[in-house]
């Protein structure tokens, strides 16, 4: 399958409007994204890997964010651009599962008529078209019985299924780009596994680019191409994902890792957390947003900003002390020994 | 830190807490929902007992019965010497010097309107433990044990902290009376990963401090790896399996805990990744399958565990399982 470039941020920078103050909740991002490929987002709460996907949809309130840099579909400029611009590509070439099924899908509506609605007014299909492309959705996402559901209120299905609801309105119009911002969040462990293969197996099978937003280093480990970690608004890692797992070399996504129990390990393994809390964004601390955490800081950190800089090719971080320090291009001189 | 492994807490074999038979049903006339369908487990003194399993397998109704925040339908559940499930209401107000337990949802778990001293003293203040004075102090001493500064935040309500630091004040409330069993539901499943090692790690420090007795439930199949001693899995109201955990996650005995793990995400992009273990979703608690709960679902489900109900037994020391074709067997 061809490779072309379906979606570039650059330097993206958000910001919200608060009483305290603004609110710079995302801090010049840029990425990529090719067709088929998959990218996966990884921060914890307040990291600002919601705000990124929904400033790529164009879904942020205008009223109340100051949106600079620029997000480029296939070549079309998508931020800032007038809301019936977006909603012409929304559904037929970008389309989202979001996180809260309850809460995402209309509960006075059947479902059938939320999956026909975009087939409807993107794709101009007749009613009884639509039904039958509906159904077949439903069975494609593993919806049983699927005449019963079509009928069905949201309120009457379990979360997974009302997850798989939301993947079929996503997909009805066959998008290029699916954003699925924490698309198994909640759910129980079995329902997560079929959930992602779900995704990936349907990505597959339409050449779908994905952006998968996590918090779960486990739910990206072994479906991204390549991942993005985020902290504070920042990206601190880009890397492909076996580099990243394999030659990590921001202490974040170190401690990140560390920090996660694991089944792998025995039971009552000390657990590596990391201390203290992220930044308070409206009152962010100068230099390195992780140094006041990071257990390698020297004096540097605490002064000036890391700047994200590609170290070898499509690995690229923002530390002035990386832990895998052999890299020649390395921004800064091999940190002294460090305390452990 | 060089040694990363702690190994398993002193355990004693006297139990001290033993639940019998437990059955709890919710509604009435033609609908009930029998969201524990009869469990039994030991917990030994000093050990950490962890429960897994999906949403709706009546993991937190079985917790919240042992505390008798639920009342249970049958079963015995006994604490030491005590029968819980008879107590009046005065002896159980004692009963929870000894039995606390803490919450999924730290913030909603902590009354807004009280300062944080004011909520970890409270116990102490209804039992009159101390003077005034003693008690400020003990209050004080357990908020800096659980990494609250009392003197910067004692007059703090619990909106201006985070979601870490109100479970923090939760552990502070629950164990400033010493009580000697813990029941902790879901209560790092709010936060985030690197909250959640903190909150982890101060868990197993304090249960060595108290000499605690902690019932873990989650559904995070790696966190109750991490805390437990020994792990129990439920499904639908029954339990399916228990054994110490490094031999659980090991050797799996049932076909559910081995869908369990299969269906786990680990970070790391080289773990073995097997296909959806599982298809569809449990049954319904309303009206569940006959025989063995998890039949309707299980790959190795054959004609008698439709008709026979699968007996808790024990296939090595330490692992039981309920099943009539045991993975391994």
């Amino acid at each position: 399958m061809s490779s072309r470039r379906l979606l570039e941020v650059e330097d993206l920078q958000v910001s919200f409007a608060t009483s305290r103050g603004p609110l710079q909740a995302v801090q010049g991002v840029s990425l990529t994204l090719d067709q088929g490929k998959t990218l996966g987002i990884v921060g914890e709460s307040g990291s600002g890997k919601t705000v990124l996907s929904r400033a790529i949809m164009g879904l942020l309130p205008r009223a109340t964010t100051t949106q600079t840099g620029s997000v480029r579909y296939d070549g079309t400029e998508l931020l800032n651009a007038p809301n019936d611009e977006l909603r012409k590509l929304w559904s037929t070439h970008i389309a989202m599962v979001f996180q809260d099924p309850m809460t995402s899908l209309n509960p006075v509506q059947r479902i059938g008529n939320q999956i026909t609605e975009p087939l409807r007014i993107h794709l101009k299909l007749s009613k009884s078209e639509a039904k039958e492309t509906a159904m077949s959705l439903l069975m494609q996402v593993g919806i049983p019985s699927p005449v019963e559901r079509y009928e069905a209120y949201p309120f009457e299905l379990s979360g997974g299924m009302r997850q798989r609801v939301m993947i079929a309105i996503a997909l009805a119009c066959a998008p290029r780009l699916l954003m699925a911002d924490e698309p198994t969040t909640g759910l129980d462990v079995t329902v997560q596994a079929q959930i992602l293969d779900l995704l990936s197996q349907l990505q597959r099978d339409r050449d779908m680019a994905m952006i998968l937003v996590t918090h779960d280093l486990g739910v990206v480990a072994t479906r991204t191409d390549e991942i993005i970690v985020m902290y504070a608004g920042n990206v601190v890692e880009r890397a492909p994902t076996d580099v990243l797992f394999k030659s990590m070399a921001m202490p974040y996504t170190e401690a990140l890792l560390k920090s996660t129990p694991r089944i792998a390990e025995p039971s009552h393994t000390r657990l590596i957390a990391i201390e203290g809390r992220p930044p308070d964004l409206l009152n962010p601390p100068s230099g390195c947003p992780f140094s006041p955490r990071c257990p390698y800081a020297q004096d540097r950190c605490h002064v000036e900003k890391p700047p994200l800089v590609e170290a070898s090719p499509g690995h690229s971080y923002a530390c002035w002390y990386p832990l895998t320090a052999a890299d020649p291009v390395s921004p800064s001189p091999q940190p002294d020994p460090v305390p452990a | 830190m060089t040694d990363t492994t702690v190994g398993p807490s002193a355990v004693t074999t006297e139990p001290i807490l033993s639940v019998e038979d437990l059955h709890v049903s919710f509604g009435r006339g033609n609908v009930t929902v029998q969201a524990v369908a009869g469990i039994s487990f030991a917990m030994r003194q000093g050990e950490t007992l962890g429960l897994v399993g999906e949403s709706g397998c009546g993991k937190s109704t079985t917790g919240r019965a042992i505390v008798q925040v639920e009342k249970a339908t049958s079963g015995k559940i006994r604490f030491g010497e005590t029968e819980l499930t008879s107590l009046s209401r005065g002896d159980l107000r004692t009963l929870r010097t000894q039995v606390q337990m803490i919450f999924q949802d730290p913030i909603s778990s902590l009354n807004p309107r009280r300062r944080v001293i004011d909520i970890v003293s409270e116990p102490l203040n209804i039992w009159k433990i101390g003077t005034k004075q003693e008690r400020v102090e003990t209050c004080r001493a357990m908020l800096d044990r659980v990494g609250i500064d009392s003197y910067v935040n004692g007059s703090r309500r619990p909106r201006e902290f985070s979601g870490g630091q109100c479970q923090r004040i939760s552990i502070a409330r629950a164990l400033v009376l010493k009580p000697k069993l813990l029941v902790c539901d879901e209560i790092v499943s709010a936060l985030d990963v690197s909250v959640q090692a903190q909150i982890l790690n101060l868990l197993q420090d304090l249960k060595a401090e108290y000499n605690l007795t902690v019932l873990f439930i989650a559904h995070d199949l790696a966190v109750v790896k991490n805390v437990s001693d020994r792990v129990a899995v439920m499904y639908l109201g029954r339990l399916c399996e228990i054994a110490p955990s490094d031999l659980l996650y090991e050797a799996p005995a049932h076909h559910y805990t081995a869908a369990l793990l299969a269906s786990a995400v680990e970070p790391d992009p080289e773990a073995p990744r097997m296909a959806a273990a599982l298809t569809g979703e449990p049954p319904s608690p309303i009206n569940p399958p006959s025989g063995c709960r998890f039949r309707t679902r299980c790959p190795r489900a054959e004609g008698r565990c439709a008709e026979e109900v699968p007996e808790m037994r024990e296939i090595a020391p330490g692992h039981q399982v309920a099943c009539h074709f045991p993975i391994g067997t």
